[in-house]
């Protein structure tokens, strides 16, 4: 079924992004009616290849064919127009507008009054969304419309530029559990009955096994692997995705530092039932957390497991004081109720984001340096900024810390990515914090700044820091942490050691399938019992 | 008022190559100097170039007519003396602007934070007894101008950090406000039964400001000057300034860090407000003596430019108000040799600062807002 | 005192006709504005496009004795200000805040010397011939309603019609529809292969345009003659009125008319020196605006995109 002949096929595709090398010659061949996953971590380039195809990134290298034609896509409508549609994962959907003119908007109007081609749309969207079984009202403004309406709305547009090749950037990601079912279900009948292809961009395991009569997996911008129908399993999968790591460097972690004796040292950072819901009205709360609770104790490198999107960024922004539990507490040190500026000041803090949190990309490095002393206590903070010793600290850390160049009044936005954690990580763990709270610390950065990074959140804890680490590489977290603790739909599905837990656990964990609990402290357990 | 950026595009706009100019500026300081210099020349030239037009299109010379502009300034004593009282409240709202311009405050609510210090002093001025020591009476007008300030600073600032509600419209709104308050207290409170136009009896002598040795300028020109190297301390060298200055370049991090971002961004509200207020109570009290209907000729307005052609540094914005009051001046000498409507200076400076604006963004890159 | 019923009826026949003099000017910018902002472009300037419009169009008509190319003039005048604001916010991409706080003082003077330039030796203040009125058949025998609106010029009639094609171009063509979704949601347009710099450009220079118009429409059709400070802020007010009307052009009018009432009530209070201050009344159009702004729930809300360029 399905090698019935080639939709598209990509030879040799190579993007880069200044020194980064986001595609590094991948071949991907789509065959005709099947679901193609594509499969990778967060940075492993998959996006990118998917923007290629659908023209908004033209490749510095390689071919691609549509139905056998070499073909140049110089822009989306280019893409269109040879039937191949994306769904992307943040929708691209005028929330003013109503469903048909969002449609509408994509159509080449060819001197048809506008008012006709909208009832011409508003009619063929009806007749679509009954085929399909979408529910939508054409006339409603998508505003109004829920994340799952909106998605079937970008389905609807690709239908309705009969596109044969659909494009899916990480569809699942918005959907409650029966939406999700729902749209597995259409998309398996769009493919076996319509000879539709689709590509399924994600990261969920179990999700492209569901449904995936193909699987490619992209690891670091090359392609790794690709799996049909023998040899798709989830252990392949996984071990595709996480990659077999040269020895040499999985012992030097493990090795250079013993890990600190776990439960040993005094509860630092303590989550006691956090709840955070989307409606409390903090524009930084898009998933909900439920009852999470957890200990991370002085000395321990504490892991949070999880596929993107499960609430890592609701947790994340929790325990650096920036998002207030709608219930429940966050202890720093014993003191419950840590929300607000004093834990804000007190935690160091690795975001995941970068150039919005991380850095300010207009001021020197110095000046990010230093920024933690512009949040001085006293509300005047008259005292003068260039005293000798923080200019000294400064220079010492951008030596201590190699960034490049070692300039302290070069502008961070002119510093590579890696470079620029550095920046932060320099900030935040010159000072061996007491708390770190460090996300993703790791990610799109090259091997030997993320060793370095890794290193540094070591020497951190091994001097007594309780850290936080919340990292979607599995590896790192089974050669960092003490513990690690999974997360699933904003739910603490258990908590693990480290050294015994194994990867089949823990993916298990992921996919949300765990019932074991792992042997610490879970989800399950009520708030008062843990402590 | 930000958009997230679309996730497709952001690796690409976040690992762009290292900038040419990056190379450029590592070139040391005699490129910073030309460049500088650069900064300035070109749009003071392309200024004079448009003024000059205009004034070709007039049927002037345009030579006479800069000639003219210099007499009446430098020319004369009472035309210098002019342009800095012009230039005294010009400098302290531009002052106050450059703070919040630094912290991405788009404050333009000068105008009415200097009418409402002017409403302030006033009605002191009317109801304190004429036996009132005089230096304790003008030090609590001055005190009390810019606490009115401060006072019509405090609503736009609020309402931007608790309802998200934008400054620009915020203050604009509220600088008509100002001025139609201070009209209606003219009228109703305070008018001078005997002048045709709408004014206030004018004030005791008692509460003149002090003047400088047998000039008609007064000691708010000191204060201004005064205020600048303490801008300067705070905004360039101080703790809180650099707070100021990270909380505009990324307000995020800056929350991210502990700075108390929403606290920081009222506190500037009140500190530029406090400036255009005092701005407002010098004024009245040195220079005009007497509340009237026009009171200002805009000074809220040119202290936009001003602060703006200084970049936003204090130092700089001496030269700059210095400039623009000059050219005010100056322009009213023009007027009357030539006929023609002062106005052609605001055109003259508006030019001067749209290039200043278009060198910086093309030189200096990347400093997009959002 | 009595005040017989005709008498009664002139005097409100009067006030409605300055009324909505004052409200078809702002209206008219205010759409303008609206037309700027949907596209996600912010523009303050629109005090000094009115003026260079006012005088533009008075000089034109002056010298042809035609309202009509004056009209246009002062159309084409707004939007030679418009290009400027475009260089400005969308080539070089400057903060918009402040160049189009700029326009001010450049239309303002601008249009001072195009005026003296033009009359520079006039003795009296020049005059124009007003647009000969039309009267609509039946309808302008209506009382109070019938001179106000059934009985004016062509420019007049034509303003109307053209803030309905304005709302009818917003919401109901190709184009508006793609205006309003760059000020919306710029990379959403992006994603489906449309240019949104070149939309915003469009709606720019047809905001500004109208601004201009509005002006001339005002020395042209309404005062007859030029002065330096004709406009009164009637281009601040349009600003506000963006807001209060809610970005839509019928609303935008229907609130202008609403400020033209206030505009006039405070005249009368103000000739008859009544107890209320027509101050009060004169900040209200302002007060208005900055509490929709802060009460604004969720419906009435500034296009997304406003005032932030589009980068990719």
């Amino acid at each position: 079924m399905i090698n019935m002949g080639a939709s598209v096929v990509m030879r040799g595709i190579v993007k880069r992004f200044g020194h980064v090398v986001a595609n590094d010659h991948v071949d991907f061949d789509l065959a005709l009616g099947e679901i193609h996953g594509l499969l990778g971590e967060n940075g492993s380039g998959k996006t990118t290849l998917m923007s290629i195809l659908y023209g908004l990134y033209q490749p510095d290298a390689g071919e691609i064919r549509v139905h056998g034609a070499p073909v140049a896509l110089r822009g989306p409508r280019d893409a269109l127009e040879r039937g191949i549609a994306m769904i992307p994962q943040q929708f691209r959907l005028v929330p003013t507008l109503t469903v048909a003119e969002n449609i509408a908007l994509g159509l080449d109007p060819r001197g048809r009054p506008h008012r006709h081609l909208l009832r011409d749309v508003e009619r063929r969207l009806m007749a679509l969304s009954e085929q399909y079984g979408l529910q939508i009202a054409p006339t409603a403004a998508v505003g109004r419309l829920s994340m799952g309406e909106r998605q079937r709305v970008e389905i609807l547009r690709a239908l309705y530029h009969d596109s044969r090749v659909l494009l899916m950037d990480e569809p699942t990601s918005v959907l409650t559990p029966r939406e999700v079912d729902r749209l597995l279900q259409m998309l398996a009948a769009m493919t076996k009955n319509e000879r539709r292809s689709v590509v399924l961009v994600t990261h969920k395991i179990l999700e492209v096994l569901g449904v995936a009569d193909r699987v490619t997996v992209l690891r670091q911008g090359r392609r790794v692997a690709t799996l049909g129908p023998g040899d798709l399993s989830a252990d392949a999968l996984v071990a595709a995705m996480m990659g077999q790591r040269e020895p040499p460097a999985q012992a030097s972690w493990s090795a250079a530092s013993p890990r600190s004796a776990r439960n040993q040292g005094r509860p630092i950072l303590e989550f006691r039932a956090v709840c955070v819901s989307p409606a409390g009205g903090s524009d930084l709360a898009s998933r909900p957390l439920h009852d999470v609770t957890f200990t991370v104790r002085s000395g321990e490198i504490f892991g949070i497991a999880g596929v993107e999107g499960n609430g890592q960024r609701e947790l994340e922004f929790a325990a650096a004081g920036l998002l207030t539990p709608t219930a429940g507490t966050i202890a720093l040190d014993g003191n419950g109720d840590s929300q607000g500026h004093s834990g804000r000041a007190a935690v160091a803090y690795i975001p995941s984001d970068r150039p919005r949190w991380g850095v300010a990309l207009d001021l020197t490095v110095a000046e990010n340096l230093l920024l933690r002393h512009a949040a001085g206590g006293d509300p005047w903070a008259l005292a003068p900024t260039r005293r000798p010793q923080p200019l000294a600290d400064a220079d010492n850390a951008i030596a201590t810390f190699g960034i490049h160049p070692p300039r302290r009044r070069a502008l961070v936005r002119h510093l590579s990515g890696g470079n620029g954690q550095k920046v932060v990580v320099a900030r935040e763990l010159y000072r061996l914090p007491a708390v770190v709270v460090a996300a993703q610390p790791t990610a799109g950065l090259d091997v030997a700044t993320s060793t370095f990074v890794r290193g540094q959140l070591r020497r951190v804890a091994s001097a007594g820091a309780a850290v936080l680490l919340i990292s979607s590489d599995l590896d790192e977290l089974q050669g960092l942490c003490d513990r690690i603790g999974v997360i699933y739909q904003g739910r603490l599905m258990g908590i693990w050691d480290a050294q015994t837990v194994t990867r089949a656990a823990l993916g298990a964990a992921m996919a949300g399938l765990a019932s074991a609990g792992g042997d610490g402290n879970h989800a399950g357990e009520s708030p008062i019992r843990g402590h | 008022m930000e958009t997230t950026r679309a996730n497709l595009l952001s690796e690409a706009t976040e690992l762009r190559p290292v900038r040419v100019h990056a190379v450029w500026r590592s070139t040391g300081g005699v490129r910073q100097a030309v460049r500088l210099a650069g900064m300035i020349v070109v749009p003071l030239g392309t200024g004079l170039l448009v003024g000059s037009l205009l004034m070709w299109a007039l049927g002037i010379s345009p030579l006479a007519a800069f000639r003219t502009m210099l007499e009446t300034v430098v020319g004369s004593r009472s035309g210098f003396t002019d342009m800095l009282l012009y230039a005294t409240p010009l400098l302290l709202i531009a002052l106050g602007y450059g703070l919040a311009y630094r912290a991405r405050v788009w404050t333009v609510g000068g105008e009415g934070q200097f009418h409402a210090a002017a409403i302030a002093v006033a009605a002191l001025v009317f109801t304190l007894p004429p036996t009132t020591p005089r230096l304790p009476g003008l030090l609590l007008m001055l005190a009390a101008g810019s606490a009115a300030g401060m006072l019509w600073a405090l609503l736009p600032g609020w309402l931007r950090v608790s309802r998200q509600v934008n400054e620009v419209v915020s203050t604009l709104m509220l600088n008509f406000v100002g001025i139609l308050a201070m009209h209606w207290v003219i009228r109703t409170v305070f008018r001078d039964p005997f002048a045709g136009i709408l004014q206030t009896p004018p004030f005791p002598r008692v509460f003149d400001l002090p003047r400088l040795a047998g000039t008609r300028l007064h000691i708010g020109l000191i204060m201004a000057l005064a205020l600048v190297p303490v801008l300067l301390y705070v905004m360039h060298y101080s703790t809180y300034g650099f707070r100021i200055k990270a909380i505009g370049t990324n307000p995020w991090a800056s929350r991210a860090v502990g700075i108390r971002v929403d606290r920081t961004i009222i506190m500037v509200f009140l500190i530029s407000g406090m400036l255009a207020g005092l701005a407002g109570a010098v004024h009245v009290l040195g220079a005009a003596h007497r509340l009237i209907g026009d009171l200002s000729p805009g000074f809220g307005y040119t202290a936009i430019m001003v602060a703006l052609l200084a970049r936003c540094h204090p130092l700089g914005a001496v030269p700059s108000a210095l400039l623009l009051a000059g050219l005010a001046v100056g322009s009213e000498g023009i007027q009357v040799e030539f006929g023609i409507p002062t106005d052609f200076v605001q055109v003259f400076a508006a030019v001067l600062v749209l290039c200043i604006l278009a060198g910086d963004t093309l030189i200096w890159k990347g400093r997009s807002p959002s | 005192m009595m005040i017989d019923v005709s008498g009664l009826e002139q005097l409100l026949t009067g006030a409605l006709f300055f009324a909505s003099n004052f409200a078809l000017v702002v209206g008219l910018t205010a759409v303008g504005a609206a037309i700027n902002e949907q596209s996600g472009v912010l523009n303050l300037g629109h005090e000094g496009v009115m003026l260079l419009g006012a005088a533009t169009g008075f000089v034109v008509t002056f010298w042809t004795e035609s309202g009509w190319l004056g009209l246009l003039a002062g159309a084409i005048a707004g939007a030679g200000l418009g290009a400027l604001k475009v260089a400005w916010s969308i080539v070089i991409k400057t903060e918009q805040v402040i160049n189009g706080l700029l326009l001010v003082p450049i239309g303002i003077g601008l249009a001072n010397m195009l005026y003296k330039h033009q009359f520079l030796h006039a003795s009296s203040p020049p005059r124009i011939a007003p647009m000969p009125t039309i009267p609509v058949p039946f309808l302008h025998e209506m009382p109070i309603i019938g001179p106000v609106v059934f009985n004016r010029s062509a420019a007049f009639y034509g303003a109307i019609l053209l803030i309905a094609l304005a709302a009818h171009f917003l919401g109901h063509t190709r184009t508006g529809m793609i205006i309003r979704a760059a000020g919306e949601s710029p990379e959403a347009l992006d994603f489906n292969g449309i240019a949104v710099d070149r939309y915003r450009v469009v709606a720019l220079l047809i905001g500004t345009a109208f601004t201009g118009l509005a002006g001339a429409l005002l020395t042209i059709d309404q005062v007859h003659i030029y002065s330096a400070r004709m406009t009164a802020g009637r281009g601040w007010i349009a600003i506000a009125i963006v807001i209060v009307g809610g970005w839509r052009p019928w609303t935008c009018l229907l609130a202008a008319l609403l400020f033209g009432f206030i505009d006039m009530l405070q005249f009368q209070v103000q000739v008859q020196s009544a107890a209320v201050p027509y101050e009060i009344l004169l900040s209200l159009p302002y007060l208005a605006t900055i509490a929709v702004l802060a009460l604004r729930q969720g419906t009435v809300r500034p296009p997304a995109a406003l005032g932030i360029p589009y980068v990719r």
